[in-house]
């Protein structure tokens, strides 16, 4: 009985005991402990936590803000590269046949609306139950919020277009919010959280990954060109220009080297840093964790985004140094397909800008430390992939591995480089834009010589005076110092590597002039940085004389590629369809009678 | 089950009875087979628990009341016989042979019973059938002995188990639960299973309910072996060796047809060989020519400079002529070896079993492996006539080496098929080769692998055991108190070296290590009751609690860049760069009550009830607690007048009906709360623009909902047992049913409500429906010498999902290899089922083409025609997709052929399963050529266009030009796999008594056994069996999986 009875006290005993029951998780914390000015901080900073697409276990390469798929492999800048049957979904959209189903637009509307603008707008909430934070202090947190807000925004608005769900702060349930808007709804909700934002962001930060005052203006003005709204845009660039301090880097490629990270020129930068702990160098850019060079020497995975034939003969320039509008692409400057790496192969002797050789690697050519490229051999599958490496401007030099990129295991590209996502020479060349649509000649011309003045200023240096490259010795041709270039004497280091020119324009004849002369300088200042599709698009609405056709200029890319790669065969852009990516049918069916899909799918 | 029979003896013991007119009854009882004293036999008063067992000789004896009437011996093996005892002071008995156990004591959740007394639906394996595999876990031994259980084992060293009791009752874990000797935790691979007395399955719920929120899929409970009351030192000596050998391998091309292959890409693709293509390696000719050197690519014999070798940057392959064939490069004959001492035996107050097990199993794969080695103590003593205690504890130490990574495109195996033949394995100066090369895809080196994989280890310290005590408070009630314990130390150590010959090399040498520990206790009390009334209403009852917390920690760290590469210097603290580390823990504890009540009238009618109430850390405090009931009857028809008429062919039949509602509480630990957490990826930011460092932030984790409750499965069993023609046949069968209500499902929220993860609901409901069938027979003939015996079982369970959400169009879609997924279930389907396109054949001319629906630009001659289920002649992923396959089995089965003549006997056991199917994933990489790796014979021979092909109508194969389309997941991908393997084939030699007497030994048995001899099947992947991978979403998907060797082992049995 004694038993019995200390039994059942035993099971009363256990049954009141709700603190034996209660287990909460280690290693988190509930929403409450957010309520303050570390809490908001750090809540932000895990907002800014994705804007590198470094969530890439959680989505893929579709999320990438620098858009190497959307706005340069679908244009006629780059090709999707390595080798077929390697990232498929890719494939459809190469070839802009992309249905609802494809995974890279899904994880760009994910990235963007689900984990960024859902970030903000969880921060804005929880700001307003904040209580005993200073003005200053508070206002700061509102005003980075809501940059970031603008700029998850603006990133799914370049994708998706107009048709994007406007959710905020005091949205109550996000799902019932459809994503059909009135005509510059978007545009407008992005502008007005970049104006507030930039009523309040100072001048500088003394951290540089924080939003400034001007990057909320620039990001506004950029809004405003995808409308071509160039009178809103105008004014927003012009005072950034005379009142934001920035001034031109002296080089070209000061703006895609880590040792020039955050410079005069940066007006908002995405940070990319490594050996921070992270797993691959999640921090560094993983959306383009597959862009590197593939096999043989350099070896890094896997070999995506290759620069195009149309992207390097839109390098050609004439006698004066000036581009060939009409006739570039009628010609395949030479290249190297299916010429192996240990066959002769004569480099072309044709004139280039000197761009070319900073935005694109090909044979026979120094690749920034990392020796001559060596053709056919440095490329992961070339009958497919064409003859170009993987675009240059987010890799690093060979003397920065193992500090800058440290990334163990396959992904070893990723490195510090930052993405210079907005800089001076976007406002110059757009303020050269609004300028050029308005026939304000000498602006425009103004602006466009300032930056090929600049592109003239550093050449890829390394005359390579032999068509074979020996294959014996590695790193052949690389290195930092002279001393390190042991090439037996068949690269004259003092010599340009190419025959490089690039000339002033004079002046222009009327605006559609300049328009062209503006357009073409922005697609070879950024070329292979995501922007060329969706410039595309917007010009396409641009009047007759300065309006590019966007579908025959795409078809036109299609049709001459074949002499090229087969790859392309059959592929059609079609516009009133193609222009835009479809919602992910996953949320079409999670949002039934909410989503509407876009045109055409 | 002897340790139970011993309990119950020693409670009977230790019963206080004080009544008048006692006198003393003694006997001896012996083995009516070969006369043989029996010790250890229970004797008891009938009705009562007033009993003693048998000395070693066979001698009881026994105080009786006066008015008792009947002496009841129940002894393991032995038939419980009863007799009268009128006025006899000595009662002597031989004990016949229960072949089919009726009087086996059978153990439940927390309690006993005899076979014969069962109601609910429970299978049992004995040691025997443990012993049958040398699978290195406990489960992995059982596969196919059980019916309703579908085990698939995984073929790595030390390679665990999936097990699913009756179809999946839920799309969360479907995993038993697992409870050894009162211990509730799974056996993994750390348990000996030489150290097995039995295994009992529960199966349905009425039996499982005891086990309250953690019942649903079923308890499989593990005895170990205790020594027996009166029984001499029984010393065992068990050693067994041999080789496991993979016996197949994907048949690839060689280098030259690879160059032909290259040659008909280029062709499908549209270029002309001669004119347009151009390969790095084999040249740009009409044909193509095999190198001499692969590195410097395409190089000839005397255009490579061998001297200026420099490792790693300049190294040179010469090309492999013939083709490497890099399984023959990794497979290996492997050694296996195991020792096994153990020793028990006892006294009347007192048992104890003591056993040391050393298991070494090389991995089929060069340098991988499996040890183990466990001690265990299992103890027993009664220290009063009312009081006794025990013990049991097993300490193990595993230790898996090498690299073990299965199913994976990743693994070795896989890399063996995505490595070309063209590749050496060393470069000219003994260098690992690779994929550097040029054109040469992306595989990794899988002998290279392997063997920088050679220090890596997986080690485990585990001390499972438990201490009991038990009082006997009154006659008949008794009081029992066991604490539980499972104590896990894991490490991992796992090198990454430098990878310098691949394509996409890793540079840099690292090193990480991981660890966790955990702690598992657990406390129960019970209080039993066991009475009979009127001789004639026997009771037994149990009422208990128990208690369970469960925490666990674990870190890992990692570095790279080691100065030198040798294991005993690369330690974490010598690595330069790229610190990582991590670490964090859980906890999850239970509270329960729990009673249990049999009753059974003259043995003819039984009953049980069963109730458990519940309450868990992982729900929320409003619904914390949960009531599970169950009750099962039974009507032993045999007992019953009537049938008399068919006592001489029918032994034994009872029906059996159950229905219990038991819960399943595992679907994390922390469902009901809202976290926001830290993340280095995710939620870290270069704020300050440093380059090398990060700050640190914060993220909504997860979406917590309070609500949150476990799920409940109600079941419902039909059972028949049935024993016939003289004890030689008998017969078990069930029909059962369980339906999930308040299945976890997270929900899928659309993004825009944030991508934290989402909350659990209670929403969905599960159908599964089936039958288990066991048969055996055993006989002799040749009085006596020659022994027969076939067993057999069958099982049928029929997955249906009711309910995923209040959407009915709710999709799970899982599966996903390289950016297409496979599986996808909704409702009225099974979790899961494959989902794609039909493909109807390969459209041979242009013409059929054009009149085909169209699938974008892919349909064209060569191409396969998919079918287009909504006629609009486009073929859509929307509309055109379906459920095109399953990888449920419509059956699985076991059989066992037992054989002896004299001292020899002879076992088959047969495992089998039909009418599942399985994603041969690896035909995407082999037969469409994904990713630039080895070929599949069958690509060069019957592709579209292949000249190997007389007639393009005979191929089976699209055109060999790595078109997008023809990787759509479709019927194209799916084969039967349904197979037929002798699992194992066994022969043994006992020496006769005489003969072992005379080398002083107790006994001495020989054996040699053979594994997976052979397997029936349609299936053209390397491993047919291979059917469940990580959650059950992605269940059939054939990536690669290590294949089931082929065994040949030698063993010695000797006994002191």
């Amino acid at each position: 009985m004694i038993m019995m009875a200390s039994f059942m006290l035993l099971a009363i005993l256990f049954s009141c005991s709700e603190e034996f029951l209660t287990k909460e998780p280690l290693g988190s914390s509930s929403e409450t402990v957010f309520y303050n000015q570390k809490g908001i901080d750090a809540l932000l900073i895990g907002a800014y936590g994705i804007i590198d697409g470094g969530a890439v276990w959680e989505v893929s390469w579709g999320a990438s803000i620098q858009n190497w798929t959307y706005g340069s492999v679908m244009a006629d800048d780059a090709y999707k590269g390595s080798e077929l049957t390697d990232q498929i979904p890719v494939n459809d959209m190469e070839r802009w046949e992309v249905m609802t189903t494809n995974n890279y637009p899904a994880d760009k509307w994910k990235l963007c609306l689900g984990m960024g603008v859902y970030r903000c707008n969880d921060i804005l909430r929880i700001i307003g139950l904040t209580e005993g934070l200073e003005d200053g202090v508070k206002n700061e947190f509102l005003a980075e919020a809501r940059f970031l807000r603008a700029l998850y925004n603006f990133e799914a608005w370049l994708v998706f277009g107009d048709k994007i769900p406007i959710i905020t702060e005091e949205t109550a349930d996000p799902s019932a919010v459809p994503n059909v808007n009135e005509p510059h709804a978007v545009l407008n909700h992005i502008v007005a959280d970049l104006t507030f934002a930039a009523g309040i962001l100072p001048n500088r930060q003394s951290q540089p990954g924080r939003p400034t005052k001007w990057a909320a203006k620039a990001l506004a003005a950029r809004a405003y060109m995808q409308e071509l709204n160039y009178d809103a845009a105008k004014p927003l660039l012009q005072e950034i220009i005379d009142d934001g301090g920035f001034t031109l880097m002296p080089n070209f490629m000061d703006n895609y080297r880590i040792a020039s990270n955050n410079n005069a020129e940066s007006i908002f930068e995405i940070q990319a840093n490594v050996n921070d702990g992270a797993c691959c160098s999640g921090n560094a850019e993983m959306g383009i964790g597959l862009n590197w060079p593939h096999g043989s020497d350099i070896g890094m995975c896997c070999g995506f985004h290759q620069p195009s034939q149309n992207l390097v003969n839109a390098f050609k320039v004439d006698a004066n140094g000036l581009p060939m509008f009409d006739d570039f692409n009628n010609v395949d400057l030479a290249n190297d397909q299916g010429v192996a790496s240990e066959d002769a192969f004569d480099p072309f002797t044709d004139t280039v800008d000197p761009r070319l050789d900073w935005t694109v690697s090909r044979r026979g050519i120094p690749y920034r430390d990392w020796g001559i490229n060596r053709g056919r051999d440095w490329i992961r599958y070339q009958p497919y992939g064409g003859p170009y490496m993987p675009a240059s401007k987010p890799f690093f030099y060979q003397s920065e591995r193992y500090s800058l990129s440290t990334t163990t295991g396959w992904m070893t590209g990723n490195n510090a480089n930052n993405f210079r996502y907005l800089r001076l020479s976007h406002i110059y060349l757009w303020r050269a834009e609004c300028a050029a649509f308005e026939g304000d000649l000498p602006t425009a011309l103004n602006y466009v010589n300032q930056i090929r003045d600049r592109a003239d200023n550093e050449i890829v240096m390394g005359k390579v005076s032999i068509n074979q490259l020996p294959p014996s010795v590695f790193p052949w041709g690389a290195g930092t110092t002279t001393a390190d270039y042991q090439t037996g004497g068949s690269v004259d280091w003092t010599q340009p590597a190419a025959n490089y020119d690039i000339g002033q324009y004079s002046a222009f004849a009327d605006a559609n002039e300049a328009m062209r002369a503006v357009q073409w300088e922005i697609r070879l200042e950024f070329a292979t940085e995501g922007m060329r599709f969706f410039d595309l698009r917007r010009w396409d609405k641009l009047p007759a004389g300065m309006r590019v056709d966007m579908a025959a200029t795409l078809n036109a890319f299609q049709l001459a590629d074949l002499r090229v790669r087969t790859v392309m065969q059959g592929a059609v852009f079609n516009m009133g369809r193609d222009e835009y990516q479809p919602i992910p049918q996953v949320q079409m069916d999670l949002q039934p009678g909410v989503l509407v899909q876009q045109d055409g799918y | 089950m002897k340790r139970l029979t011993f309990l119950i003896a020693l409670l009977v013991l230790s019963s206080i009875t004080l009544l008048a007119q006692v006198r003393e009854i003694s006997g001896r009882v012996t083995d009516a087979d070969n006369g043989e004293p029996l010790p250890g036999v229970a004797v008891l008063i009938k009705g009562t628990t007033v009993g003693t067992i048998t000395n070693i000789d066979g001698v009881y004896t026994l105080s009786v009341p006066g008015d008792a009437q009947t002496l009841v011996f129940t002894y393991v093996g032995m038939k419980t016989a009863e007799e009268n005892i009128g006025g006899r002071m000595a009662i002597d008995l031989a004990m016949l042979p229960d072949v089919f156990g009726l009087g086996d004591i059978i153990v439940t959740g927390y309690a006993t019973q005899t076979r014969a007394s069962l109601t609910g639906s429970v299978s049992t394996v004995t040691e025997d059938k443990v012993q049958l595999s040398t699978a290195p876990t406990v489960m992995g031994r059982i596969q196919g002995q059980v019916s309703g259980v579908n085990i698939t084992r995984s073929n790595v060293p030390g390679g665990g188990a999936n097990v699913v009791i009756r179809g999946l009752g839920t799309i969360n874990d479907n995993n038993p639960l697992y409870v050894i000797d009162g211990v509730p935790v799974g056996a993994g691979n750390s348990i000996n299973p030489n150290d097995i007395e039995s295994i009992t399955v529960l199966k349905d719920a009425s039996s499982a309910a005891i086990y309250g929120t953690r019942g649903a899929n079923g308890v499989i409970i593990i005895t170990t072996k205790h020594g027996r009351a009166g029984e001499k030192v029984n010393i065992n000596l068990n050693v067994r060796t041999g080789i496991t050998k993979a016996v197949n391998q994907y048949d690839l091309v060689n280098t030259e047809e690879y160059g032909e292959m290259l040659w008909i890409q280029a062709r499908a693709q549209g270029l002309v060989p001669g004119t347009n293509y151009s390969h790095p390696q084999y040249g740009s000719g009409v044909t193509p020519v095999v190198p001499d050197y692969i590195l410097p690519a395409g190089a000839m014999n005397g255009e490579v400079d061998e001297s200026l070798y420099s490792y790693p940057d300049y190294t040179i392959y010469k090309a492999s002529k013939p083709g490497t064939n890099w399984y023959d490069e990794i497979y290996r004959n492997a050694k296996y070896n195991e020792v096994d001492l153990s020793a028990s035996g006892g006294t009347e107050n007192a048992t104890y079993a003591f056993s040391g097990n050393y298991l070494d199993e090389e991995g089929m794969l060069i340098r991988t492996g499996f040890k183990r080695i466990t001690f265990r103590a299992n103890t027993d003593a009664r220290f009063t006539k009312w009081m006794k205690a025990g013990q049991s504890i097993q300490v193990s130490y595993t230790d898996e080496s090498g690299d073990l990574g299965d199913n994976g495109e990743g693994t070795t195996i896989s890399n063996g098929y995505r490595t070309q033949p063209i590749i050496p394995v060393r470069d000219i100066k003994g260098n690992f080769a690779g994929t550097k090369a040029p054109a040469m895809g992306n595989a990794a080196n899988p002998v290279a692998t392997l063997y920088r994989a050679r220090n890596n280890f997986s080690r485990n310290y585990r001390v499972l055991g438990n201490v009991f005590a038990e009082i006997n408070i009154l006659q008949g009630l008794s009081f029992k108190s066991l604490l539980g314990y499972n104590i896990n130390q894991w490490n991992g150590k796992y090198y990454s070296l430098a990878t310098f010959e691949a394509s996409e090399p890793n540079r840099l040498d690292g090193l990480s290590v991981q660890n966790s520990n955990g702690l598992q206790w657990n406390w129960y009390n019970t209080l039993a009751y066991v009475t009979t009334i009127a001789n004639a209403h026997h009771l037994n009852l149990i009422l208990g609690t128990e208690a369970i917390e469960n925490n666990e920690e674990w870190n890992g760290a990692g570095r790279t860049q080691y100065y030198s590469t040798d294991p005993k210097f690369m330690q974490l603290d010598v690595g330069e760069i790229n610190q990582t580390n991590y670490g964090s823990g859980s906890s999850w504890a239970l509270f329960s009550i729990f009673g249990r009540l049999n009753y059974d009238y003259l043995g003819k009618y039984l009953i049980d009830i069963t109730v458990r109430r519940d309450g868990s850390s992982r729900f929320g405090a409003e619904n914390r607690y949960a009531t599970f009931p169950a009750f099962s009857v039974g009507w032993a028809l045999t007992e019953e007048d009537f049938m008399a008429g068919t006592r001489g062919w029918l032994d034994f039949l009872k029906v059996r009906f159950g229905w219990g509602q038991s819960g399943n509480d595992r679907i994390g630990n922390y469902n009901i709360y809202s976290t926001y957490g830290t993340d280095i990826m995710h939620s870290a930011y270069d704020i300050n623009g440093t380059n090398t460092s990060s700050v640190q932030g914060f993220q909504p984790r997860s979406m917590g909902n309070p609500d949150v409750t476990w799920e409940s499965t109600n079941t419902t069993d039909i059972g028949l047992d049935a024993i016939f023609l003289n004890n030689t046949l008998n017969f078990k069968v069930d029909l059962w049913r369980r339906y999930t209500m308040d299945m976890l499902y997270q929900l899928s929220v659309p993004q825009v409500m944030g991508t934290a993860t989402s909350p659990y609901v209670n929403i969905g409901e599960m159908k599964n429906t089936g039958f288990d069938v066991e048969l055996g027979y055993n006989n002799t003939a040749l009085s006596g010498r020659f022994r027969y015996g076939v067993s057999a079982s069958i099982s049928r369970y029929h997955n249906e999902i009711m309910k995923l959400s209040d959407d009915v169009e709710e999709e799970i879609i899982a599966g996903s290899e390289r950016q297409i997924n496979y599986t996808r279930a909704t409702v009225g389907t099974s979790f899961p089922e494959f989902y794609g396109y039909y493909m109807d054949g390969i459209l041979q001319t242009d013409e059929e083409a054009l009149a085909a629906a169209q699938f974008g630009v892919y349909t064209k001659r060569g191409h396969f025609e998919f079918r287009d289920l909504n006629d609009d002649d486009v073929i859509s992923p929307d509309d055109d997709m379906d459920y095109i396959g399953s990888p449920h089995p419509d059956f699985t089965g076991g059989l066992n052929i037992d054989l002896g003549y004299g001292d020899i006997d002879f076992n088959m056991f047969f495992y089998g399963s039909y009418g599942n199917e399985m994603i041969n994933y690896v035909r995407r990489w082999i037969d469409l050529g994904q990713f630039n790796g080895g070929v599949s014979r069958r690509a060069l021979e019957e592709s579209f266009d292949s000249p190997y092909l007389d007639n393009n109508a005979d191929a089976t194969l699209p055109l060999f030009d790595l078109a997008d389309g023809s990787q759509q997941p479709s019927t194209h991908f799916i084969e039967d796999a349904s197979f037929l393997r002798l699992k194992t084939l066994r022969v043994g030699y006992t020496l006769p008594q005489q003969w072992s007497n005379k080398l002083t030994l107790r006994s001495l048995r020989l054996y040699l056994q053979a594994s997976n001899l052979f397997t029936l099947t349609k299936y053209s992947g390397l491993n047919p069996e291979y059917n469940v991978y990580g959650d059950g979403s992605s269940m059939g998907i054939d990536r690669g999986a290590w294949p089931t060797p082929r065994q040949i082992i030698v063993g010695l049995t000797l006994g002191l």
